[in-house]
């Protein structure tokens, strides 16, 4: 029931926005249809957890996606509610930063590579613990992660459209002081925390 | 002229594009090469016609804003050519060597290339030019 009402809410939030868009309206749409949203505007469902939802709204706004076909935008939206309260609102506007960014700077893009985009909100959603990190695209439009304290703790992922990652590991030698240990290597996204953190990445990566 | 070696005290600046630009802060992303490419794309400074950096910066403005979509928040790194070649030999997992070669151009007379980089060392080859950029400019005007 949950998801469904969050699918027919993002449905909506689609076609409000080509309106927006069409008629040249507010260019802080998405702060605003948020909080219409929250203050139970009529006939639109919450979709804040745990609340109960209820159904109203026109069918000719329902536009739910394909599970397998989720866009770019369906994806930020979502992270919304799936991810820590401390940095979802940023990390969104971060990420529809970099689509425009992509989309921009080639004209034939499709934006960011999506699966890439899907295996990076997954382990955030994981690993709630994680800080937000540094995040920028790499030229094949995949998401770059980083957690970096100083030039010596550097810890990034590169999210790959598979489920594979591509990681970095830079931390200090403690038995050699001045001196730094280096790694890279590859995993899948659902183990790359667990390869990390024997290396101390945790120290800087997380709250 | 093409294939030169550019001398170790030369500079050269990388084009990076908005979505490798996080709060001002170049990422290594920026530094990443594509499968197909056989070296990262840069421009030779003291081959620009500008007496300084203002004038190299402003040279270099004009020159992306011919051949790319510069976004807003786009920047250009400004390295040392020694510096990067020093950094990537002594700290990379298999001491790579890097050349730093002159590619002209007919539209773009200092474009070059950092040759070296191993596509599947791309990622700490990123992270380790990126901790040696010496300035940084906005890419457009």
């Amino acid at each position: 029931m949950r998801e469904e009402a969050t699918e027919l809410s993002f449905g909506r939030y689609l076609a409000a926005k080509k309106a927006v868009a069409a008629y040249g309206l507010s260019e802080k749409f998405e702060e605003e249809y948020v909080q219409a949203v929250c203050v139970g505007y009529p006939r639109v469902s919450g979709v804040v957890p745990d609340v109960s939802i209820g159904q109203g709204g026109s069918m000719a706004t329902q536009q739910p996606p394909v599970a397998d076909e989720q866009s770019a935008e369906e994806i930020i939206w979502r992270l919304r509610i799936v991810l820590p309260v401390q940095y979802r609102a940023r990390l969104a506007s971060r990420l529809r930063e970099l689509q425009k960014a992509v989309q921009g700077e080639e004209l034939d893009s499709g934006g960011i590579a999506v699966g890439s985009l899907r295996n990076f909100v997954e382990l955030l959603k994981a690993h709630p613990a994680l800080r937000c990190p540094a995040v920028s695209v790499t030229p094949d439009r995949n998401i770059y992660a980083s957690w970096k304290s100083g030039a010596d703790r550097v810890f990034s992922i590169h999210f790959l459209p598979d489920g594979k990652v591509r990681f970095v590991i830079f931390r200090p030698n403690d038995k050699h002081p001045g001196q730094a240990i280096r790694l890279s290597g590859t995993a899948t996204v659902d183990v790359i925390i667990g390869v990390a953190a024997p290396h101390g990445v945790l120290a800087w990566a997380s709250e | 002229m093409k294939g030169d070696v550019i001398p170790d005290p030369d500079h050269v600046a990388r084009y990076c594009g908005a979505s490798t630009v996080d709060e001002g802060k170049i990422q290594a992303a920026a530094f990443m090469l594509r499968e197909r490419d056989a070296y990262l794309s840069v421009n030779w400074l003291e081959k620009l016609r500008g007496p300084d950096r203002a004038g190299q910066v402003g040279e270099l403005q004009k020159l992306y804003a011919t051949k790319l979509q510069v976004g807003a928040k786009a920047r250009m790194a400004i390295l040392n050519v020694g510096t990067v070649r020093y950094k990537v030999e002594n700290e990379s997992p298999d001491k790579w060597v890097l050349r730093v070669l002159h590619e002209f151009e007919d539209d773009d007379p200092s474009h070059s290339g950092i040759y070296g980089i191993p596509y599947d060392g791309r990622e700490i080859a990123a992270e380790l030019i990126a901790q040696v950029i010496l300035e940084n400019y906005p890419a457009r005007a």
